[in-house]
């Protein structure tokens, strides 16, 4: 049977050694050294790019942190800025109100005075006129002139009682 | 002679006979393909390792993976201190596997074939187990032939049955791959031979094509393809094998029990 033929026996311990020797050194002496060599390497550069990455994930809350309170705190200072221009507009609005309703309130015055002044005036003037228009009748029914001093006394004195 | 499907594990020299020493040394076919699989092993692992990256490329990807495969399987059957081991444990499995590989070329000549190489293999494996044994422990190592808490009447035959246990290991270790091997190669060629004997040709080349019969020679064909998957599977799960055992064996003379 050819599977048990022992001819070639020492050939083939010999060669099976030879070649196992070979690949066996070129393993240890090149191959193990210089894959465990990149395996630690990329080993080390993963480590090391982790930990960046955790540096600078830190960093980042930091900022947003810094960012955040800064936000708050422009929000704050927004806030104050706004309620202390809304006290003063509205300040300024009572005022001005304030300001319209006193002119308002003069003007009504002013009118209400002119008016009574005008009223008087009005009734001064139908009152000579009336007193005019008595004397004359009077000077009719008469006959005679009176005299325009005598006339202007005796209307004054009958206005001073009143007619109304 | 082509249908003795043992032909193909024949030892034949191809140089005129190399005798030195009173040895006959003579480069036969298993010497060329021994030499053909070690040397595309290193082509490969050294065309890996040139100009080695951080992000590798395919061989050098392919080199690392199989390198970490061995790696952990050094770790997690021997232990951390047996990686002093692991050049020798890696070049047993690319040594074994590329044989047995190389062994799937058509024409090429299946080197683990040979119970005379695997044995010697074993031998070589059983040599190393026993002498790191001794150094590691003494002759303490010798008494794992007597586990803890055997009852004394027992002894005997546990001794027995251990040493015998022990070294029977070399012999399945050489005739696992070899069985292996050969039952593989000669089940290709035997569905091989019966391919060509459906189409009615003659194996001797004599005789013309049965057109009748040749259409079912597609079914042998199809589980030709399919034996021949297997096999490249069991050539890489022998050497697998093999590596673990010597691993386990490491362990044992490592640690003890």
């Amino acid at each position: 049977m050819e599977l048990f033929i022992l001819e070639y026996l020492h050939s083939q311990y010999f060669w099976t050694t030879v070649a196992f020797l070979i690949l066996l050194g070129i393993m240890q002496k090149f191959v193990v050294p210089a894959v465990l060599g990149v395996l630690d390497a990329r080993a080390a550069q993963i480590a090391s790019d982790l930990d960046a990455a955790e540096r600078g994930r830190l960093q980042a809350e930091g900022t947003l942190a810094e960012y955040s309170a800064q936000l708050a705190q422009a929000r704050k200072e927004a806030a104050e800025l706004v309620s202390k221009a809304r006290a003063e507009a509205e300040a300024l609005a009572n005022e001005r109100i304030k300001q319209v309703e006193a002119d308002l309130a003069r003007k009504a015055d002013d009118a209400r005075k002119s008016i009574e002044a005008a009223r008087e005036e009005a009734l001064r003037s139908v009152q000579k006129d009336v007193a005019e228009i008595a004397v004359q009748v009077a000077q009719k029914l008469l006959d005679s002139t009176v005299d325009a001093k005598l006339a202007a006394s005796l209307t004054d004195k009958a206005m001073a009682k009143g007619l109304n | 002679m082509a249908l003795n499907p043992l032909h193909q594990f024949e030892v034949s020299p191809i140089m005129d006979p190399l005798i030195i020493g009173g040895f006959n040394l003579t480069i036969t076919n298993q010497t060329l393909w021994t030499g053909i699989a070690v040397a595309t092993v290193i082509a490969i692992f050294v065309s890996g390792i040139l100009r080695m990256k951080m992000v590798p490329g395919r061989t050098q990807a392919f080199v690392e993976i199989t390198f970490e495969f061995i790696q952990k399987l050094t770790q997690k059957t021997a232990g951390k201190d047996a990686m002093a081991f692991f050049p020798l444990i890696l070049t047993t499995f690319l040594f074994i596997a590329s044989l047995n590989l190389i062994g799937m070329i058509p024409t090429s000549f299946t080197t683990t074939s040979q119970i005379t190489t695997t044995a010697y293999m074993g031998a070589m494996v059983f040599l190393l187990v026993v002498g790191v044994g001794v150094y590691k422990q003494g002759l303490h190592f010798f008494a794992m032939f007597l586990p803890k808490g055997t009852p004394w009447w027992l002894a005997p035959l546990i001794v027995l049955l251990e040493v015998i246990s022990f070294l029977v290991r070399p012999a399945t270790l050489a005739v696992r791959l070899a069985a292996n091997m050969v039952a593989g190669h000669v089940l290709l060629k035997v569905f091989a031979a019966f391919c060509i004997m459906m189409l009615g040709v003659s194996l001797d080349g004599g005789g013309s094509i049965n057109w009748l019969m040749a259409p079912t020679a597609v079914v042998p064909l199809f589980v030709l393809v399919a034996i021949t998957g297997l096999e490249i599977f069991v050539a890489l799960l022998q050497a697998y094998i093999f590596t673990v055992l010597t691993c386990v064996y490491l362990n044992m003379s490592l640690h003890g029990h």
